[in-house]
């Protein structure tokens, strides 16, 4: 992909900023994600093949670092990022009212396209906090998939309004050659500035105690150690994934007895549990066994739950509640066979070192501008967030009030938000010229200095899965 | 092995030049400091001398340059990274930000040019060996102080093999410790054969340099052994505020002392 | 004219790590104290238990005989203004203007005081002619002023400076020196900071010196330097220079100039 080298310079910085850009949105208690900001700010800057890049990116690390749920919306978060490179490039960043504009279309699209996902793939939940959102909506009558649109069309293009507000003023007032030393810089036409609405703080008030830290720096799924799924070749890993995901596909979820009722299919909790035997071999059982717990499993009780509860023909009632068993059932299902992969990806990134699997990636293809971007993203999340945390300090110093009012946390997120992204435009400059005088621009064969890890067994268990696959993704066929 | 002559630099659509009329050169082996205050057009240099005009930086070049038998700004980028290096003042970000540990931080930009691995690990064992960073090796260089990572971004760059170091303000960020350990890292270089060009709006620091290069405004108004020019807008050294502050009672005169003992042996007299 | 007390102050993270084992201090109102010591002495966390972005885990600080753990943090910010290093982590507004009075604005004054009080700032350190630039299109150097004015808008009778001599050219030396005096005027309690023992000597009247948590010395610089120096404690120029030219204990620049003039009949 030729991008310039202050482009892959500010992919990672982007990336980090979704990430602390979200967890600012969550510690201000706002109903947003604001996990787009970076990609925004890419994709107005380089273009939508680059906002595209930053998006998906964005949406491999955040695995990695917490939830692999993220995985499934690889594309939705590219095509944002496409989207809104595409908008810039039409001018729509020249003022407020059209950013707010491009934002909305850009939240709907985000919704609409989510909506699938979450809705065939994770049975309309997430296992977060926005369930509840969806199950008032199955309350009201909607399916699954109108269910996942309602409570994305709540969310998203308030969220994506507010991204394009904030990257519009940041951009608008920017000094003129900061702005051009990015390709779309110029493009990006005259714009007007505003002023934000007046911080007008109104007086002291009694807000939140302490500005303590942020939030946590994740350290990554990944555990360092010596067992033998370490020291297995990464590809086998991912094949084992893509194994388990065909399996999770072709295999039956639920069997019909002989008496007409349903139950479960034994194939696929068989093979879930045969994962966590391999996890116990390989020494993170534990850890496999209490990251599904705490990631996996809310998602497919909440799954059970609400499409039990909002199903459809009721079976069963108890009290006000109606209970549909076959609606349960299939989410059940479905459950399961969102189970198996997210625990085969689990699995994956708990026992390979992230600069490993890239490595063996690299080996086979993957583009080495791809790979550091992942890296990079990756280390700077906790970079990023620290950031995040010295900004609070120093606008709770300067009064910025914290606790009182949704308007009035909300207006946090201008003096959150802005020295991220202006820091960030600020230093790519640096960045570009260090990676070139280390040779990223070089044109030619890489060379590395280690190789990743491999054992005897890895090139008989390639082969072995390879043809599992072939042979599960056969039965789609015949 | 450096050789600039009436160098001109301009930002586009910048109003002024950054820098006018420069002219110096530089043989093997010399350590120099360059000297001048913020805005006087020391980074601008040095982009300039690193060959980064103007395929990354934009900008308009004019006058004649040489760079260890090359005009760098028409270089290839393998070619230009051999002949200089460059080091930044943030150590976080140089380093590549995705190697697991020291070794392999200096090892990435060789394995970026295609090094045959024989060939790498010889010159980054050497390399590491001769910055005295073998205990740091096996890190994580995201565990390392700030002047331990500053030495691990210059053996980095100096695994590339340049001639040419140019350091821009290496040492800004750093603590004493830490400032004392990069810049001793560079006076050995520049012993070993290197040219060292170290940017530094710090008299105190430029104080261990023999050779002075003051930048002012863009244009170079001193070139030769350590010594205050009268206008120069860098930092002063608390000696030399003590000496203009003498010179403001009428205490003091002849030249501005550069070091400490100069500045005791103008007071006394 | 606030005074500072800190009893018996520590402080220890969720996760254990002490940062501030024991602090006993009083910080006179009115006065400029430097808060000395080598890195990860608790310099840092001791100044955020004095603006309220912490509260002792142990013991207590008490301003103006308000103690910080009983008020918001927001109510503290009023009180005491906090410099920090990096400009570039609080800088976000579109003008400089707009920047400095953002911390007027939270204090809830009103826009005729916020006007006043930006204007006086950006007066003091030379910036009115960049009020309507963007942050970013200032020189490093301007770039720290601002964040210095958009504290000093504050108007705040505490202030706290990190390091605010680090990588300072003349030019802005002199408008350091420039603001401190005029804090000094309105009568403003101060500490700094920092590293920098010549800036110490010359405009400190006390220093508190820290090491392990603890509080290693505390009192007049002279008296400090004499003792000896120590980590992260050297001492400045200005007393090498004093000591050579057989003036010892001679700390404040103009004080050692003066004793240097040829005497009448000299």
């Amino acid at each position: 992909m030729r991008l310039d080298t202050r482009t892959w310079a500010l992919i990672p910085l982007a990336v980090a900023i979704n990430v602390a850009a979200g967890s600012i949105a969550s510690y201000f208690r706002l109903p947003l994600y604001l996990d787009s900001l970076g990609t925004i700010l890419v994709a107005s800057l380089a273009g939508p093949a680059a906002g595209a890049l930053t998006g998906a990116v964005s949406n491999t690390v955040i695995p990695a670092l917490s939830n692999p749920v993220w995985l499934a919306f690889v594309p939705v978060a590219a095509v944002v990022g496409a989207l809104a490179g595409w908008l810039a490039r039409r001018g729509f960043l020249g003022s407020p009212l059209t950013a707010a504009m491009a934002g909305l279309l850009v939240g709907v699209v985000a919704a609409t396209l989510s909506a699938p996902v979450s809705a065939w793939l994770f049975g309309g939940t997430t296992g977060g906090g926005t369930d509840m959102v969806v199950a008032v909506f199955r309350a009201m009558g909607m399916n699954r998939l109108e269910a996942s649109i309602a409570q994305g069309l709540v969310t998203d293009p308030l969220d994506k309004m507010l991204s394009f507000l904030m990257i519009q003023s940041i951009l608008a007032a920017l000094p003129h050659r900061l702005r051009t030393a990015f390709p779309q810089g110029d493009l990006l036409g005259r714009m007007r500035s505003f002023s934000l609405p007046g911080l007008r703080g109104g007086g002291l008030q009694h807000g939140e105690r302490r500005a303590v830290v942020l939030a946590g720096s994740p350290t990554g799924l990944y555990r360092a150690a010596d067992g033998i799924l370490h020291r297995t070749a990464p590809l086998t890993k991912i094949l084992l994934v893509a194994a388990c995901a065909a399996a999770a596909v072709t295999l039956p979820a639920v069997v019909a007895m002989p008496d007409g009722s349903r139950l479960p299919a034994p194939a696929l909790p068989l093979l879930a549990t045969a994962l966590l035997g391999v996890a116990l071999i390989g020494g993170v059982g534990l850890e496999l066994g209490r990251t599904t717990a705490t990631l996996v499993l809310p998602l497919v009780l909440s799954m059970v739950a609400v499409n039990g509860l909002f199903g459809g023909a009721a079976s069963t009632a108890w009290g006000p509640f109606r209970w549909s068993t076959p609606a349960a059932l299939e989410a059940l299902g479905l459950g399961l066979r969102v189970f198996l992969i997210l625990e085969s990806v689990v699995l994956l990134l708990l026992t390979t070192r992230p600069d490993l699997l890239m490595g063996d990636l690299e080996r086979r293809g993957l583009p080495h501008r791809l790979a550091y971007v992942l890296l990079a993203s990756l280390n700077l999340v906790p970079t990023m967030l620290r950031r995040a945390g010295e900004i609070l300090e120093a606008q709770t110093s300067r009064g910025m009030p914290l606790g009182q009012g949704l308007s009035g946390r909300a207006r946090a997120l201008v003096p959150m938000s802005g020295p991220l992204l202006l820091g960030a435009v600020s230093e790519v400059e640096e960045r570009a010229l260090a990676l070139e005088a280390r040779g990223f621009g070089a044109e030619n064969q890489r060379t590395w200095w280690s190789d990743p890890p491999r054992t005897g067994w890895d090139p008989a268990l390639q082969l072995l899965l390879v043809l599992t696959i072939l042979m599960l993704g056969g039965r789609l066929f015949l | 092995m450096i050789s600039v002559e009436k160098l001109y630099f301009a930002y586009p659509g910048a109003s002024e030049a950054t820098l006018r009329d420069v002219s110096f050169r530089v043989d093997a082996g010399e350590a120099i400091a360059l000297v001048g205050a913020a805005g006087a057009g020391k980074s601008s240099l040095l982009r300039v001398l690193a060959g980064f005009v103007p395929s990354l930086v934009r900008g308009e070049r004019r006058g004649r340059l040489h760079l260890d038998g090359m005009d760098p700004g028409t270089a290839r980028p393998a070619d230009r990274v051999r002949r200089a290096g460059l080091l930044f003042s943030d150590p976080s970000s140089q380093l590549s930000g995705i190697c697991p540990s020291v070794r392999e931080e200096v090892a990435w930009g060789l394995g970026n040019l295609g090094v045959p691995r024989q060939e790498m690990k010889a010159r980054v064992n050497g390399v590491l060996a001769r910055l005295g960073l073998e205990a740091l090796a096996e890190r994580s260089p995201f565990t390392l102080s700030g002047g331990q990572q500053q030495r691990v971004a210059l053996a980095a760059v100096l695994a590339l093999a340049p001639r040419v170091l140019l350091l821009d303000e290496p040492v800004a960020m750093l603590d004493p410790q830490g400032r004392h350990e990069v810049l001793q890292a560079a006076l050995d270089l520049a012993r070993e054969g290197h040219v060292v060009l170290w940017a530094t709006p710090h008299l105190e620091e430029a104080a261990s340099f023999s050779r002075w290069l003051v930048l002012h405004q863009g244009t170079l108004v001193h070139d030769g052994p350590a010594a205050i020019p009268p206008s120069h807008g860098a930092l002063e050294a608390p000696w030399t505020r003590l000496a203009r502050k003498a010179d403001g009672f009428g205490l003091w005169r002849g030249p501005w002392p550069v070091r400490e003992d100069q500045a005791v042996e103008g007071l006394r007299r | 004219m606030i005074e500072i007390r800190v009893e018996g102050a520590g402080f220890d993270y969720p996760d254990g790590t002490c940062a501030l084992q024991q602090v006993d201090a009083l910080i006179p109102a009115s006065s400029t104290v430097a808060l000395a010591g080598p890195n990860g002495a608790g310099k840092t966390t001791l100044a955020r238990l004095l603006n309220g972005l912490l509260v002792p885990t142990r013991g207590r600080v008490v301003l103006d005989g308000i103690d910080t753990s009983q008020v918001p943090a927001s109510r503290v910010a009023g009180l005491v203004g906090y410099v920090f290093q990096n400009p570039r982590r609080q800088v976000f507004a579109s003008t400089v203007a707009e920047e400095v009075s953002f911390g007027p604005r939270n204090l809830g004054r009103s826009e005729t005081q916020v006007e006043a009080a930006v204007q006086a700032a950006l007066e003091e350190l030379d910036l009115s002619s960049r009020a309507g630039c963007h942050p970013y299109e200032l020189s490093q150097s301007e770039l720290r002023r601002v964040a210095l004015a958009s504290v000093l808008s504050m108007q705040t009778p505490v202030l706290i400076l990190d390091e605010p001599t680090a990588s300072l050219d003349g030019a802005d030396q002199e408008r350091l020196l420039r603001v401190m005096a005029g804090l000094r005027r309105r009568g403003a309690t101060v500490l700094v900071i920092t590293h920098d023992m010549d800036f110490v000597a010359e405009e400190c009247e006390r220093m508190l010196v820290l090491r392990g948590g603890r509080v290693a010395a505390d009192g007049p610089p002279e008296v400090v330097f004499a003792a000896g120096p120590g980590p992260g404690l050297e001492r400045p120029a200005v007393w090498r220079v004093a000591q050579a030219l057989d003036r010892p204990g001679v700390l404040r620049s103009a004080a050692l100039l003066e004793s240097l003039r040829p005497g009448p009949g000299a």
